[in-house]
């Protein structure tokens, strides 16, 4: 009988534990505080922490439990990760929820969703010269996307073994959007532009609402057209969304559909980052790297801004070109935030719409580029 | 291999050059065909204004005198109608393209504007407001412009 | 000011009918004055009228923001136009001062249900009038499942 109490306990947490396993624990059980005692993207760091939780108990490998065992049911849920299932799902509901309708009374802003995602190449550089390999350095330059779903995407197309640090990554400073963005934001520019009012946009019809999808999808597509799964879900997402008749398919899209994904993607992910592949420099590295793409992603469009300012005769707020980081709709409120901080009635919300739903579309761009360049390397 | 000689041995110049670019690119068309499409559709809604495109020189040459009952029906809005005209106008921007006639009557009546019945009449009968053939109607904007000011 | 035989001989409803059809329909009709604002008819009250328009513009609003104006003399608002069921289906508000004629409801089924030439004239005519005017008003069967597969 005492052999068999000791064979059980030599099964147990408490005997395989390892301190790497406890201090991802304790992170699993920060996301999940900051998730709902703080309210910081609650729909996604509670998943991504519980599945910390989930990834992190420590277990006796060979019995079919762990997320990289094949046959244990979090591998079977993880197939939708690292065979990019999940993401292009979430960008289906992003599409359905999406109203493009600022960007197509003032399509010049798009402009500035495109100059944010300079962000993600110069990291990708910088990952470069730190001595990650090249997909590696592309997975990580698509944190200053600030697209979670398309980080995911392009890291398990490129570097499966490092979709743990650079979600955990992506999803952190994606919540942590309210503290990184303002200060860069101030820095860069001068009250004086803090405080340009923008132009109200005309009304956009019915009919460019149903076209714009098609028109960006195929425009998009054909140059880039590695970026075919996750722009042709957003794409026809907005297209169920618009289209009014198919308004059941996008209520499911945008309600059922992406909360089902994003459940899926975020438990799954946060079980894959587990101790002893999480704790590791080339992880602190990442999550260095991936705040810098995040600044200089907010740099770059709020640089781009001021350049554009000085060829157009109605100005663009300058603040606005911090929303081209596709943080949907974190830093269009940013903008807001900081615009009203000079000016309690300048209402920059919805002009900053315009950029940061075309960052949306501007790094799946970029995802897919940096995809079909690494191909072929 | 670290630094810059890790950059130029991956080609990480190139790759990022093209990167921006054709994400730059690719959103610049995107941001171009979308500036022209709202142009475009309404050539498609309203074909007879490629046609003005082309007879406006001829227009030109000869100035059509226009017959005597459209004069008539151009000069039936006096100076309080051609303000409640405007507020019709203001309305009908917050519709769709093609709007429900009775809902911009109805949104008229609760806005305490003037004779809204009348109004939209002198509307219809000046061809400012005009039927689609499936139930909406459409304001014509040009219209309404020679007509107010 | 027009007599109702005038009125029916000018509507494209009517104008077919021999001189004593005209005569006997004539008698069922009894004249009224319109005003802008006054509605004739409210969708789902029990449906008691129908309507030749004299002078004036009627604007019919009918289900989803659909309407239809009509301001021609002899322009015949009834049947699957107005009513059905026995209910008003539209709503008629006036939007120019003038008069209409108007039938008993029950009067002019009881015309048009007659095994005669009359009647049969007088539904062709109104088939081709309900195209011209409102092709989209024509009461359609409908089935309520949501998808076709």
């Amino acid at each position: 009988m005492d052999a068999l109490f000791l064979e059980f306990y030599h099964n147990t947490g408490f005997y395989l534990w390892d301190y790497r396993y406890l201090l991802m624990i304790v992170v699993g059980v920060v996301f999940i505080y900051l998730g709902i005692a703080k309210d910081y993207e609650p729909l996604l760091l509670v998943p991504i922490g519980f599945g910390i939780l989930m990834g992190n108990i420590p277990i006796f490998k060979g019995l079919g439990l762990g997320i990289y065992e094949p046959n244990s049911v979090l591998h079977y849920l993880y197939f939708g990760v690292t065979q990019g299932i999940y993401p292009p799902l979430i960008f289906l509901g992003i599409g359905a929820m999406t109203d493009f309708s600022t960007l197509l009374a003032r399509p010049i802003l798009m402009l500035l969703g495109a100059a944010a995602q300079t962000g993600i190449f110069i990291t990708f550089l910088g990952a470069l010269a730190l001595g990650f390999a090249p997909s590696e350095a592309a997975s990580i330059g698509i944190i200053g996307g600030a697209d979670g779903p398309t980080a995911i995407f392009l890291t398990a197309k490129l570097a499966p073994h490092l979709i743990g640090p650079i979600a955990v990554a992506a999803y952190s400073y994606m919540a942590l959007v309210p503290v990184i963005q303002p200060p860069i934001m101030r820095l860069l520019t001068t009250r004086k532009e803090r405080l340009i009012r923008m132009e109200e946009h005309r009304e956009v019809t019915k009919r460019e609402k149903i076209i714009f999808p098609i028109v960006a999808f195929l425009l998009c597509c054909f140059l880039a057209p590695a970026a075919l799964p996750l722009l042709g879900m957003l794409c026809f997402g907005n297209l169920l969304k618009e289209a009014v008749v198919t308004e059941r398919l996008a209520q499911t899209a945008r309600n059922a559909l992406i909360d089902t994904a994003t459940i899926l993607l975020g438990i799954t992910v946060g079980a894959s980052t587990q101790g002893d592949v999480f704790l590791t420099p080339s992880s602190v590295l990442i999550f260095g790297l991936g705040a810098l793409s995040f600044g200089i992603a907010t740099a770059t469009g709020v640089l781009f801004a001021k350049f554009m300012n000085l060829f157009l005769k109605s100005k663009i707020n300058p603040l606005l070109g911090a929303a081209g980081v596709s943080a949907v709709p974190d830093s269009a409120r940013v903008v807001q935030i900081v615009g009203q901080k000079e000016d309690p009635t300048n209402f920059l919300l919805m002009h900053a719409m315009a950029p940061n739903v075309s960052g949306v579309i501007g790094s799946a761009i970029a995802a897919g580029v940096l995809w079909s360049l690494m191909a072929k390397i | 291999m670290y630094g810059l000689e890790a950059i130029n041995a991956n080609n990480g110049w190139a790759i990022s050059v093209v990167g921006v670019t054709i994400v730059f690119s690719g959103l610049v068309m995107l941001s171009f065909v979308i500036s022209q499409l709202h142009k475009v559709l309404a050539l498609w809604e309203d074909p007879s204004k490629i046609k003005a495109l082309f007879k406006a020189k001829q227009k030109k040459a000869s100035p059509k005198e226009l017959p005597e009952k459209q004069i008539a029906d151009l000069a039936v809005f006096t100076e309080s109608q051609k303000e409640v005209a405007k507020q019709f106008a203001l309305l009908v921007r917050t519709m769709e393209n093609h709007f429900s006639l009775p809902r911009l009557l109805h949104l008229a009546q609760i806005s305490g504007l003037k004779d809204p019945c009348s109004n939209l009449n002198n509307f219809l009968k000046t061809k400012i407001i005009i039927p689609d053939g499936s139930g909406f109607f459409t304001w014509d904007k040009d219209m309404f412009d020679k007509t107010i000011s | 000011m027009n007599s109702i035989k005038e009125i029916l001989n000018e509507s494209s409803v009517f104008s077919s009918l021999g001189e004593e059809d005209i005569q006997r329909l004539g008698v069922l009709f009894e004249k009224r004055a319109i005003n802008p604002g006054d509605i004739l008819a409210t969708a789902k009250d029990a449906a008691q009228y129908f309507f030749l328009l004299n002078n004036g513009t009627i604007l019919l609003a009918m289900d989803e923001g659909k309407s239809v104006v009509l301001n021609t003399v002899g322009d015949f608002i009834g049947l699957e136009l107005l009513s059905l069921k026995e209910v008003y289906k539209t709503t008629l508000t006036v939007l120019e001062a003038g008069s209409v004629f108007a039938i008993p409801r029950l009067d002019f089924l009881a015309f048009i249900q007659e095994d005669s030439v009359a009647a049969d004239t007088i539904m062709m005519a109104w088939q081709e009038y309900l195209d011209k005017t409102a092709s989209f008003a024509k009461n359609i069967e409908d089935i309520s499942f949501p998808y076709n597969y």
